[in-house]
């Protein structure tokens, strides 16, 4: 977090210092011709002073602590965040003609080189003395990710500005942009179409209890909460417990393998491979707008991937959503947050030749054993395996809704669709809101159709 | 200068640049009193000072009340003019400010006294009205230069060059130039200005930080008004002013350059002096013979005027000796030359001289020179090389009268003469080590006959002027053989055709080679015999034409005797005539006419033939001028189409800063840049194919520092706004300020990114100047914008 640091490169002259080198470059020469005394102490001077000017730069070390902080520390693409730096003197001597300028991974834009105020020398104490100072600058991070921000480069100019070095200063800290979560219309699954019962019924469907069991009262409680009949009962004054309730569950499946990609074959691979990336932003993208809606509607949330975990890497066994890694859960309030981190740094599995361990045994047993969960696939580019194990899963599934980015190949969908899925094709980003009604209308449908039929075959 | 105009047109109100004035003013007066060693007493210094402490507060003060920038020369001229007045117009000037039509004729008559009496005075000079008139014109020229550079073009580290004038200067007339102890102050102050000038910019963009809801902040300490970082600017410019004195007293003299020749050319004023031999023919030059000087002598023949002796060998050039001045070797009472024993007779005469046009250190005196009277300044004399030099006085207009001794030795004295020269005259058989072989030759064939070094130089001074030898003005020029050199007198005794330079070198080499110490010794011959006839002696008219260069060679128990090889001109001295002459001393009366000697010579009887001989010896200086001359002229040229691209790139980003149209010109200046290193641009190409092709550039690519290719795309956007946008439109969200720190990134990346050769070729051959400027296009394909 601290500390000097050796130059990043040669002490380096600035036009000025060039100018005098070659001016008193010039005067050498004419001292050549004239042998004028007055002349080669002026061409030493001018020659001389830019060389001390360098090494004086070069030598002296910048002794500084910085700290570095984000307001917000998480940010979601296209919001702002303010980076607030504290550089502190660490020197027995003031500081004086530094220029900062922040440096980060690339896509985080960060301000040219501006002037650091004079720092005093070391005081001790706490960081707001004449030896620190704060410098702040906003940051509109354009993609999600996690995003490597510093070290910061100070430049130090020797005091006749003739030559300058830079040095990088402090560790550099991560900053985590989150995907941004589109709004989307509607109240929890229910909302489009006007079936306003499609919530009820799915609460039934999730076996959802909503049993009252008086307590007896305690100070505070509000009377409207009073129990009567169970007052009567008891003899003394009851109270309506907290609703008890185990909340809805949905579950995401996001396709983070992609195994459907062909190994890049040398050649023309980037153009395909682009087109992947992107349909896999748009992809982290829905996850996101889809659980934070969830969420919102106070569902918990299982999240799947079809790839090795990358939200729960330690508990996983690297075979991937279906084939034995626990699902990870999200709750209501600390979930959203934890949701977004873990997408900012999700990113598609690099492809692997196929061959060597043969593919495992699907363990949809575990899900197909609970009841139906609503279930939504996100899928980039599945291969046939992972659209046979999806549309195993499908029976476990009410509704199953699979949002088709279009990069998925016809026959896994064609796959998903006899198997009982829903398929929404999503092209971009902006078609978020529009695939989401559009998908609500299908569960609808689907959750009437269940309650008309009763309990679809497995 | 209508005020509310200029308020207007300015964006914000221009601050007042009082450290900088401040330390202008200081670094001018320091370098003002540089001056000091070439002027008598203070008064010039104060006056210098008040007009430039007006000029540069005046234009301080005007640009704080808000005068237009461009109008600062204008109003730094008035006010320079004004001062002027108010100083030197003697009130004639309306309220003695402003200069009437008679206060301009008064500055006339003082700036042409004043020059006058530049050429006439020796330093340090009384500073006289007219000298003080172009001493305080010239430092408030100064001033507004510099005013100019620091304040109004903001490159105050170029503000030295003008102030280095007054500092120069005395290097162009005394010789070692300005002391070192106002070199070091002048340092000094200009490392104050451009501390003071670097503190103040950076004070100024701490105080005005980037505007903007996005800009960066910088949040305490508060600012402290301190002097900064004294110590690391104290370390830095004391290494600096104390390496570069050291280095400069410590580094040897420049061989051929340095102080024992050239140096003494310094010391002349302006005037039409006289130079060593290798700029002899500088002097000869002149359009028309001006007069030199003229005497009246009791000696006959008249003698040669002796001015200076070169008698020292630098590299393979003849150059005089660097003697130390000694100011207790008065001039009425000189000892006798070197050598000169009681058996040689001798007869004493004496010569009224008086100087008409001769600006030198060096006195022209008959040899040997036994009594000067009548002199004004400080004059010493040199024994060894019988020369009477001054310090600070020159010759121009003196009178004075010369008593010398006429040698008379007898050829019997001059055979014994002995070959066991003393130490201080065997430096004068010095001879480069790199001489053509035919030097040596063709003097061992000369003189193989030889008995005695007299009869040696006989033979030698006989074989030059024999008819081998012809006196041609033309064939130095021609074959390219000039000065005085050892390889120019090999080329000469190849060619055999030469003029007096050519003739004294050979003799004085060859003399060398065979063991009599020889020099040469510069100065006039005797001159034309005028018609005018006072107090029973001839007047003798000597001008520039007349100098004239003949070799001395030492005798032990004589010393130095003139000899004459140059055929036609001059005479030959009585004690080199045939041994059986037996002429009494005085005996050749008739041998010198009235205009005889420069009858004879065919190179003064026609002047161009005189000017073009004259351009031979000063060939040496010519050559290295003329390589100056082509090095600074092939740096221009070099320097020509950077010079025009940065000049265009700077019109541009003027025009992005001050839109409208700021994305069009920031995109004309990003395309060129490519072009300038080395891609391709075609003219069907939409930007955004080109952006796309700009982004696969190794500087853009690397992820160093920034986000350049987010940078450039913003570029893209604007221009593409601009370009298929709704004229007139109002560009959102792009302050033209942010488009011109994109565009110096995006330029700056490329430029980093390119391989060093390319960066070279974009720097000085910029491809893109071959390439239409946009106003050109805009012009041809009106439906591109």
């Amino acid at each position: 977090m601290s500390s000097s640091r050796r130059p990043l490169w040669f002490p380096r002259l600035t036009l000025r210092g060039g100018a005098f080198l070659g001016v008193g470059a010039l005067f050498l020469v004419q001292y050549l011709f004239t042998g004028r005394r007055d002349i080669l102490f002026v061409a030493c001077l001018l020659l001389l002073v830019p060389v001390t000017a360098a090494a004086y730069v070069a030598i002296r070390p910048v002794a500084v602590k910085v700290g570095r902080a984000f307001r917000p520390a998480v940010v979601e693409a296209g919001r702002e965040t303010i980076v607030s730096l504290t550089v502190r003197n660490l020197s027995v001597r003031p500081l004086y003609g530094l220029r900062w300028r922040d440096t980060g991974a690339p896509g985080l834009t960060a301000p040219g080189a501006l002037v650091l105020p004079g720092l005093d020398r070391f005081e001790g104490g706490r960081d707001n003395g004449a030896d620190a100072v704060r410098l702040e600058y906003s940051l509109i991070p354009r993609h999600r990710g996690i995003y490597s921000s510093g070290p910061l480069r100070l430049e130090r100019y020797d005091p006749f500005g003739l030559a300058s070095s830079e040095w990088a200063v402090g560790e550099p800290l991560d900053l985590v942009v989150t995907p941004t979560a589109t709004p989307l219309p509607g109240v929890g699954l229910t909302g489009a179409g006007g079936d306003g019962d499609a919530r009820e019924r799915l609460r039934h469907l999730n076996h959802n209890s909503d049993e009252l069991i008086a307590r007896e009262y305690r100070p505070g409680d509000p009377l409207r909460r009073v129990n009567w009949p169970a007052t009567a009962r008891h003899g003394e004054i009851m109270v309506r417990q907290e609703e008890h309730r185990s909340n809805p569950v949905a579950r995401i499946v996001l396709d983070t393998a992609l195994r459907g990609r062909p190994a890049p074959p040398p050649g023309q691979g980037p153009d395909r491979r682009f087109r992947h990336d992107q349909a896999f932003e748009v992809a982290v993208e829905l996850v996101a707008s889809v659980g934070v809606h969830l969420l919102d509607a106070g569902f918990r949330l299982d999240l799947v991937e079809l790839g090795p975990s990358q939200f729960a890497a330690r508990t996983g066994t690297g075979r991937g959503g279906l084939r034995g890694d626990p699902a990870v859960d999200f709750q209501a309030a600390g979930g959203m947050r934890l949701l977004l981190e873990g997408l900012a740094g999700v990113v598609p599995l690099e492809p692997v030749p196929a061959g060597g361990a043969p593919p495992a045994p699907a363990r949809s047993g575990g899900y197909a054993s609970q009841l139906p969960l609503p279930t939504f696939a996100v899928l980039v580019d599945i291969d046939e395996q992972d659209a046979a194990e999806l549309a195993a899963l499908g029976a476990a599934a009410r509704p199953a809704v699979a949002f088709i980015l279009d990069t998925m190949r016809p026959p896994a969908i064609e796959t998903l669709r006899d198997a009982g899925w829903r398929c929404v094709p999503v092209r971009s980003a902006r078609d978020i809101p529009a695939v989401w009604l559009d998908a609500a209308r299908a569960q609808g449908a689907a959750t009437g159709a269940a309650s008309f039929t009763g309990r679809e075959p497995g | 200068m209508s005020r509310p105009e200029a308020a207007t047109r300015r964006r914000r109100p221009f601050r007042a640049e009082w450290p900088v004035t401040g330390a202008l003013l200081l670094l001018l007066l320091v370098a003002n009193g540089a001056l000091g060693a070439l002027l008598q007493s203070t008064t010039w210094w104060w006056l210098m000072a008040f007009v430039s402490a007006t000029v540069l507060l005046g234009l301080a003060g005007l640009r704080r009340a808000g005068l237009a920038e461009s109008l600062a020369p204008v109003a730094g001229f008035g006010i320079l003019l004004a001062t002027l007045t108010l100083l030197f117009g003697g009130g004639t000037g309306l309220l003695w400010l402003v200069p009437s039509l008679e206060t301009l004729a008064r500055f006339g008559r003082l700036v042409d006294s004043g020059m006058e009496s530049i050429q006439q005075q020796g330093t340090p000079a009384d500073p006289v009205p007219g000298i003080l008139l172009l001493l305080c014109a010239g430092a408030g020229v100064i001033a507004m230069m510099m005013h100019l550079l620091a304040i109004t073009l903001r490159v105050p580290a170029l503000a030295g060059l003008p102030a280095l004038v007054p500092v120069a200067v005395p290097g162009l007339i005394v010789d070692g130039g300005a002391d070192p102890l106002s070199l070091v102050l002048t340092a000094i102050a200009f490392l104050i200005l451009l501390r003071v000038e670097v503190r103040v910019r950076r004070t100024r963009e701490a105080e005005n930080p980037p505007a903007g809801p996005h800009a960066p902040r910088v949040v305490g300490p508060v600012r402290r008004r301190g002097p900064g970082p004294l110590w690391g600017a104290m370390v830095v410019g004391s290494i600096g002013i104390v390496g570069a004195l050291l280095l400069s007293v410590a580094t040897p003299a420049v061989p051929g350059g340095g102080f024992a020749g050239t140096g003494h050319v310094g010391t002349l004023l302006f005037g039409s002096g006289v130079t060593p031999l290798i700029n002899l023919g500088q002097d000869l030059r002149r359009p028309q013979s001006s007069a030199a000087l003229h005497y009246r002598t009791s000696a006959s023949p008249p003698p040669y005027l002796k001015l200076l002796t070169l008698d020292n060998f630098v590299g393979a050039t003849w150059m005089a000796r660097v003697e130390p001045s000694r100011p207790n070797e008065n001039v009425e009472d000189i000892a006798l030359p070197q050598g000169l024993s009681s058996q040689v007779a001798t007869r004493e005469t004496t010569t009224q001289i008086v100087i008409d046009g001769v600006a030198a250190r060096w006195l022209p005196t008959p040899f040997a020179p036994k009594k000067v009277t009548g002199l004004v300044g400080d004059w010493y004399w040199d024994r060894s090389t019988s020369t009477i030099a001054s310090a600070n006085s020159i010759t121009r207009g003196q009178q004075y009268t010369v008593t010398a001794l006429e040698l008379a030795p007898t050829p019997e004295q001059l055979r014994a003469a002995g070959t066991r020269y003393p130490v201080g005259i065997r430096r004068n058989l010095d001879l480069p080590v790199n001489r053509p072989a035919i030097i040596d030759q063709t003097a061992r064939d000369v003189t193989s006959g030889a008995i005695s070094p007299y009869d040696a130089a006989v033979a030698l001074q006989t074989y030059l002027r024999g008819g081998e030898f012809s006196y041609d003005t033309d064939a130095p020029v021609a074959e390219g053989y000039d000065g005085g050199g050892v390889d120019v007198v090999g080329k000469f005794l190849e060619v055999k055709r030469g003029y007096c330079v050519h003739f004294a070198s050979a003799m004085a080499v060859m003399a060398r080679s065979v063991g009599i110490p020889a020099r040469i010794a510069i100065g006039y011959l005797p001159g034309s015999r005028s018609t005018s006839y006072i107090e029973g002696r001839d007047r003798f008219n000597v001008d520039a034409h007349d100098l004239h260069a003949w070799p001395e060679l030492y005798f032990g128990g004589i010393g130095w005797l003139a000899f004459e090889p140059t055929p036609g001109r001059g005479t030959v001295p009585a004690y080199t005539r045939a041994t059986d002459a037996q002429v009494p001393l005085g005996g050749e009366v008739g041998g010198l006419s009235t205009a005889a000697p420069r009858n004879a010579d065919p190179g003064a009887q026609n002047p161009s033939d005189g000017r073009r001989a004259a351009t031979s010896p000063s060939g040496g200086s010519d050559a290295t001028r003329n390589l100056t001359a082509g090095l600074a002229a092939v740096l221009i040229v070099l320097m020509l189409p950077g010079g025009a691209r940065a000049l265009r790139r700077q019109g541009r980003r003027r025009r992005v800063r001050a839109g409208p149209g700021s994305a069009g010109w920031a995109w004309d200046e990003l395309v060129d840049t490519a072009v300038d290193h080395g891609v391709r641009v075609r003219d069907t190409e939409t930007p955004r194919e080109l952006v796309a092709r700009l982004e696969l550039l190794p500087g853009l690519v690397s992820p160093t520092a920034g986000d350049h290719v987010a940078v450039l795309r913003r570029l893209l956007v604007a221009a593409e706004r601009q370009r298929f946008g709704r004229p007139g439109a109002a560009t959102p969200g792009e302050a033209p300020a942010g488009l011109a720190a994109d565009l110096d990134q995006v330029t700056r990346a490329i430029h980093a990114g390119a391989s060093w050769p390319v960066r070279i070729r974009a720097i000085v051959l910029p491809a893109s100047l071959r390439r239409p400027s946009r106003v050109a296009r805009n012009g041809t394909l009106p439906a591109d914008a």
